[in-house]
């Protein structure tokens, strides 16, 4: 009996997981998603811009409900300051306070820098419950990044005309977590590359704390992320997410 | 002797009226294509080169040297500064009579739900007047004035943003610190200048509005300068470059629009072009010439025995020759000259449309960037290409006839008579 106990445990050590001969790519992105689900998030965002030998900061608060609703302030710099951005059902609405006007941004136009960094607006409004709908996904060879391994996926547009006709991803195998993205578009042209530099564990759950994207089209660029502070679940104001308070002094 | 050939060969010419008519006319038709055609490539080259001196590099322009490098993307941070003490420099520079600062930078355009993205070139509009000549193409409304600010949009532009005269539109970019900041201005014109390029992306802003937009604080991305004579622009250009030594950084150049990139390597291309197409010209002119002389000369070859059996020597033979084909090219050339100085001189006043079936969109391509070309274009006729177009006329008429001349003195004057026509 110790023998067939021994023989279970040395077979279930050292055969790989069977997860990973299961899982298709999008099985293992619902994998993702259900670790980053929550209700509601709160968060204090730096974000800074290197670009070329500039360094330029700016400060924001973030609401997030769900991953369909946000809305963004920013705090810092003074030029930047009291700008809102609303993200509601797939729409675009910033608010300036230079000019105390909103702008709703749609179509090509959502592929703008997004405050003049490496991330656009379309970046923040892509949704992961929409990846099986607008991406066919195949499994490529596990990877290791950074000591950790990872299944690599590459998921190719079924629309010829999407901004990022491929996507190679690195998903840290025992936590779900994407670490890296590489954004293609149809010619082959590397396009964006979106790290994860740091990751925390809140509530039970691994959560990227500072993220890098790098605008390759933008030269010798890139974008960090930096979440000062998260908070999860909390109860957000009923007209948050509303064009009232985009407006509101 | 030599008198009485002269006037003999100018009896000659009138004796067949046909004839000559005929070889006139050919030598008129070749004098008028030249004299036309050398103007109306003279005046392509001039209407593509005057805008882009005077709208996009002025007679010297004042830039930073990184900004000139990456000038397609438009960088916001290479600038020409300190404005100010720059400025001052210039004012006290000889031959300098004006100047104007220009910014430009990549904008999103909102109005109402649609927005698009564009450039907006910042200028002071009395500065411009004279050189953008806006009004001429305004389609609706008219360029903001310093009293009165606002904004002018390319027509396609409003179009896709579906705004009109009197509409507000929503202008956003980043500027100098990568913050974004918006404006919202009145449209006072819609101007269409033909060409895809500044109509489907351009809109043009008061300066300082601009400035605000960029975050600019005494500093310009370039001043364009004009002097009197433009031709002095590389002399005082050095001037400027002297001037400016102490108070600017070695970065910012004052380019003369002679060394100008866009002028250095448009110009020579389109002149090797233009200059191969005129000398297709010249060439079929010649042609047409030396067709028309020769045959006029080899079915008077029994013509020639006559004279010959009258006691005239082959020297003489040759000057009646060559006096006839003298004063036929003479007069067609000197009458060609004059047709086609007339018809040249009337289209420089009324000017040649290239229509609106051409279309800049084939210049979206080109790496050129051209902001500004004119829809009809000009000839420009000068005295230099009158006179050596009726030089051209009456050297062809006096080659075309070395062959009939040589074979002339090789005749004997039964020959001649048995010849007739043949050669």
């Amino acid at each position: 009996m110790i023998y067939l106990i021994t023989f279970l445990w040395w077979t279930a050590a050292t055969l790989p997981p069977l997860s990973q001969e299961i899982l298709t790519p999008f099985q293992i992105l619902d994998r993702i998603d259900r670790n980053m689900v929550f209700k509601t998030a709160y968060s204090e965002i730096d974000m800074v811009m290197t670009i070329d030998n500039r360094t330029l900061s700016k400060t924001m608060t973030s609401y997030a409900d769900g991953n369909e609703k946000s809305f963004i302030e920013f705090l810092s710099p003074a030029r930047d300051k009291g700008t809102k951005i609303l993200k509601t059902d797939g729409v675009i609405r910033v608010y300036y306070p230079s000019a105390e006007r909103v702008m709703r941004l749609s179509g090509h136009m959502l592929r703008q820098s997004l405050m003049g960094s490496d991330f656009s607006f379309e970046d923040m409004t892509e949704r992961a419950t929409r990846m099986r709908e607008e991406y066919t996904g195949e499994r490529l060879a596990d990877d290791v990044l950074d000591g950790r391994p990872c299944h690599v996926l590459l998921l190719t547009a079924r629309d010829e005309k999407k901004t990022y006709y491929q996507r190679k991803i690195w998903v840290d195998r025992e936590r779900f977590l994407g670490l890296q993205e590489e954004l293609y578009a149809r010619s082959g042209k590397l396009l964006k590359v979106l790290t994860v530099d740091e990751v925390g564990e809140i509530r039970g759950r691994f959560y990227p704390l500072r993220i890098t994207m790098a605008d390759k089209l933008r030269g010798n660029t890139r974008t960090e992320m930096i979440i000062r502070k998260i908070e999860f679940d909390i109860a957000i104001p009923p007209d948050t997410f509303s064009e009232r308070n985009l407006l509101k002094k | 002797m030599i008198h009485n050939i002269f006037k003999l060969a100018w009896r000659n010419i009138w004796r067949n009226k046909r004839r000559t008519g005929l070889t006139l006319l050919a030598i008129i038709i070749g004098m008028i294509s030249i004299i036309f055609g050398k103007s109306y490539i003279s005046g392509i080259l001039q209407s593509m080169a005057e805008p882009i001196i005077e709208m996009q590099i002025g007679h010297i322009r004042l830039i930073n040297e990184e900004f000139l490098r990456m000038e397609r993307v438009l960088p916001k941070d290479r600038l020409v500064q300190p404005l100010g003490i720059i400025e001052e420099v210039l004012r006290k520079t000889p031959g300098v009579q004006s100047m104007t600062r220009l910014i430009k930078f990549r904008i999103l355009a909102a109005h109402g739900e649609t927005n698009e993205g564009g450039i907006a070139i910042g200028v002071h509009p009395s500065e411009i007047a004279g050189t953008l000549k806006i009004d001429q193409v305004m389609k609706a409304g008219s360029m903001f004035t310093e009293d009165r600010p606002g904004l002018v949009i390319g027509s396609k532009l409003a179009k896709k943003l579906g705004a009109e005269v009197g509409d507000e539109i929503l202008l956003v970019t980043t500027d100098l610190n990568y913050s974004t900041y918006a404006l919202p201005f009145t449209i006072t014109g819609i101007f269409e200048f033909g060409f895809s390029y500044l109509d489907k992306n351009v809109v043009y802003i008061p300066f300082a509005k601009a400035a605000e937009m960029m975050d600019y604080r005494d500093a310009t991305q370039e001043i364009l300068v004009y002097i009197a004579d433009r031709e002095q622009a590389p002399e005082t250009a050095k001037a400027i470059q002297v001037g400016i030594a102490g108070v600017a950084g070695p970065e910012i150049r004052a380019i003369p629009w002679q060394e100008s990139d866009i002028i250095k390597t448009s110009t020579p291309l389109l002149k090797k072009v233009w200059g191969s197409i005129l000398y297709l010209m010249m060439g079929i002119a010649a042609l047409v010439i030396l067709n028309t002389m020769l045959m006029t000369v080899m079915e008077r070859y029994r013509e020639i025995g006559i004279i010959k059996a009258m006691g005239f020597k082959n020297r003489d033979v040759v000057i009646l020759i060559y006096t006839e084909a003298f004063y036929i090219g003479l007069i067609g050339s000197l009458i060609g000259g004059v047709l086609g100085a007339a018809l040249t001189g009337y289209t420089m006043k009324t000017g040649i449309s290239l229509g609106y079936s051409f279309d800049s969109s084939m210049l979206d391509s080109v790496e050129i960037p051209l902001t500004y070309i004119t829809k009809a274009f000009y000839p420009q006729l000068s005295l230099t290409i009158v006179i050596v177009s009726i030089l051209f006329g009456i050297v062809a008429s006096l080659a075309a006839v070395i062959y009939p001349a040589f074979k002339s003195t090789r005749m004997s004057p039964v020959e001649a008579f048995r010849s007739d026509l043949k050669v």
